[in-house]
């Protein structure tokens, strides 16, 4: 493998890490403090993608200026599923029928989107979609630097949101010991619905990111969420900086599979990484 | 005899009933039986023992490719082939549980690692594929009568071995379930470390569980193999065959012998009916498993089989379960700060 050809799978690696991170982010942090594990995660981030489609086709909205209009929506969308639904049915920290639940959803919202929209893959066509940017013998797509970069930015804003706010403190509190929590004074049940609106949210600004680099089909969310879930297995159920770290980790080893492994094998390599890590360390990197 | 009634007639129909079939409703029935038995399987797993698997679909796989590729590579007869794929399926079983039991997450990361594993073996399955192009899947060639060679020109043998196989799925959950170990199971499952603190081996116990689930599942991946004569990762890995097991399950009951039978037996007919009415809508069966496993895990914490056994619970927040004995309510202790305040 020649030298740029490396720097070009670590910096495309990297660059959907940050895309992974984002989404398995959202994931931990609903674990982490509402104790359940979105299964519907995919498919909003699906939903989202879709809902970027549609804003970009009908009225002419620029993707990124969606974002406008898919946070608060996956803020407000994720509040509902846990105050309207998985709140009423919460039965313990290893209960199952959170979990069921929101596979429920999922498959629900899976299906409906193919009835709805077809197994047809949709491409959202932009002007700067194709653009690249030059670093001697490697290119760098915009989109997906952009991501990158948006990505990080979310990160940041949890990082100050959950360290340095009166809200992140409940947050991490409610995580921490949801009874004792409660004895303080929290409104656990308020907390639980911020932490699931801000997961959901997570994902809706992935979806227009991804929007504009991948082409989507209603099975979108599936693959995405299978990755997702490699991904807090990587990094540790429950840990954002977890989330982080192996998004990036999952993201260089997809790029590498991708270049090194014949076709369809490509995702074998960030699997096999996977499972090293976790003969390794059970609970994943900065689990437990 | 009045008692044993209610046994006795649905047994005798499944017995005598589809030879008096039309084709049609015959192939309907097979699908019943298989995802019975399928559905049992997993409960033993994941309903008994409290380890909610999401890639049965894996050990089905297992057991249709084990058989499958034996035949066609040394003619070795898929019946040998079905009992080789358990043993398989029972290998797999072990060495991921081995690796997954040890994590202290409990429950959702069982969940998550199968289906992850599930995907992984999607991904060389749909390397295997004859042709180059990856979703091709694999014909079994036709031979026709051949009972030898686990092929049949009618539908009727195909029925009684799949009745067969869902009659010893249910046996040995109903043998296990009353049996130590059975207790073992539901021990582990309300309360790990109280189990563990009582001197259950609770690593071993789970393994047990997902071995014998397994094992299972493999023997009706054969079946379904060559039934249908075509094998491709989707139909058999999906994430939606797992998902479908599960909602049979939480319908028919959660930990209950005869709850998962009986979820299938509602819903793989509705799921037909559904699918002939909307036939040009792809996927609306699935809409509607989706939504009766919301509902159920919002309405039937304990299925219908917590609601024909009648002896419920009727909680203050209109919620029905049966403390103690239900995993649907297991581990409450940590779990009564979001309802009650």
């Amino acid at each position: 493998m020649p030298a740029w050809l490396i720097g070009q799978t670590l910096i495309g690696g990297l660059l959907l890490g940050g895309l992974y991170a984002l989404v398995a982010g959202g994931l931990t942090l609903i674990f982490g403090v509402v104790r359940v594990l979105n299964f519907a995660h995919g498919e909003l981030t699906m939903l989202a993608m879709f809902g970027t489609y549609g804003l970009a086709v009908w009225f002419g909205l620029h993707p990124y200026l969606s974002l406008l209009i898919m946070v608060p929506l996956g803020f407000g969308v994720g509040q509902l599923m846990y105050l309207g639904l998985l709140r009423r049915v919460f039965d313990g920290p290893e209960g199952l029928r959170p979990v069921l639940l929101t596979a429920g959803v999922g498959l629900t919202l899976q299906n409906g989107a193919l009835g709805l929209f077809g197994s047809t893959p949709r491409v959202l066509v932009w002007p700067f979609a194709a653009d690249t940017l030059r670093l001697g013998a490697m290119t760098v797509d915009i989109p997906r630097l952009v991501a990158f970069g948006g990505s990080c930015l979310v990160a940041g804003v949890f990082y100050w949101l959950l360290g340095h706010t009166d809200l992140g403190r409940a947050v991490r509190a409610v995580a921490e010991d949801p009874e004792a929590a409660m004895t303080v004074g929290l409104d656990v049940r308020r907390i639980m619905g911020w932490a699931f609106g801000l997961g959901v949210a997570c994902v809706a600004v992935a979806g227009p990111l991804l929007a504009v680099i991948f082409p989507f089909t209603p099975f979108f969310g599936n693959l995405f969420m299978l990755s997702a879930f490699a991904v807090v297995l990587l990094g540790g159920l429950g840990s954002f900086p977890g989330a982080l770290l192996g998004g990036l980790i999952l993201g260089v080893a997809d790029a590498f599979g991708a270049v090194l492994l014949p076709g369809t094998l490509a995702p074998l390599l960030g699997y096999a990484l996977l499972t090293l890590i976790l003969i390794w360390r059970p609970d994943g990197l900065l689990g437990g | 005899m009045r008692r044993s009634l209610p046994w006795l007639l649905p047994a005798a129909a499944a017995l005598l009933l589809p030879p008096l079939l039309p084709r049609y409703q015959q192939d309907l029935m097979i699908q019943v039986v298989n995802y019975g038995a399928l559905a049992t399987w997993w409960n033993l797993l994941g309903g008994f023992a409290g380890q909610p698997s999401l890639g049965n679909g894996l050990f089905l796989a297992t057991g249709a490719y084990t058989s499958s590729l034996l035949f066609l590579h040394w003619g070795v007869t898929p019946w040998l082939g079905m009992l080789v794929g358990m043993a398989v399926a029972a290998v797999i079983a072990l060495v991921l549980g081995g690796l997954v039991f040890r994590s202290r997450l409990r429950g959702v990361y069982f969940a998550l690692a199968t289906l992850v594993a599930a995907q992984v073996a999607a991904v060389i399955i749909n390397n295997i594929g004859a042709s180059g192009s990856s979703t091709a899947g694999i014909a079994l060639p036709v031979l026709g009568d051949a009972p030898y060679l686990f092929q049949f020109t009618g539908k009727l043998p195909y029925y009684y071995f799949g009745l067969g196989l869902l009659v010893c799925s249910l046996a040995v959950s109903w043998r296990l379930g009353r049996s130590r170990t059975g207790l073992y199971w539901q021990a582990l499952r309300e309360n790990e470390a109280a189990a563990a603190a009582l001197g259950v081996d609770v690593y071993r116990y789970k393994l047990l569980a997902c071995v014998l689930s397994a094992a299972g599942t493999a023997a009706s991946g054969t079946l379904q193999a060559q039934y249908v004569l075509y094998l491709d990762a989707r139909t058999l890995l999906g994430f939606d065959v797992s998902l479908n097991l599960i909602t049979f399950s939480i319908l028919g009951g959660l930990g209950s012998v005869f709850g998962p039978l009986l979820g299938a037996v509602l819903l793989v007919p509705v799921g037909d009916w559904v699918h002939q009415w909307a036939g040009r809508v792809p996927g609306i069966h699935l809409v509607i498993y989706g939504l009766v496993l919301v509902l159920a895990t919002f309405y039937l914490p304990t299925g219908l089989a917590g609601l024909l056994r009648g002896r419920r619970v009727h909680h203050a927040d209109g919620r029905w379960d049966r403390p103690g004995l239900d995993p649907a309510a297991g581990g409450r202790t940590k779990g009564e700060y979001a309802d009650e305040t």
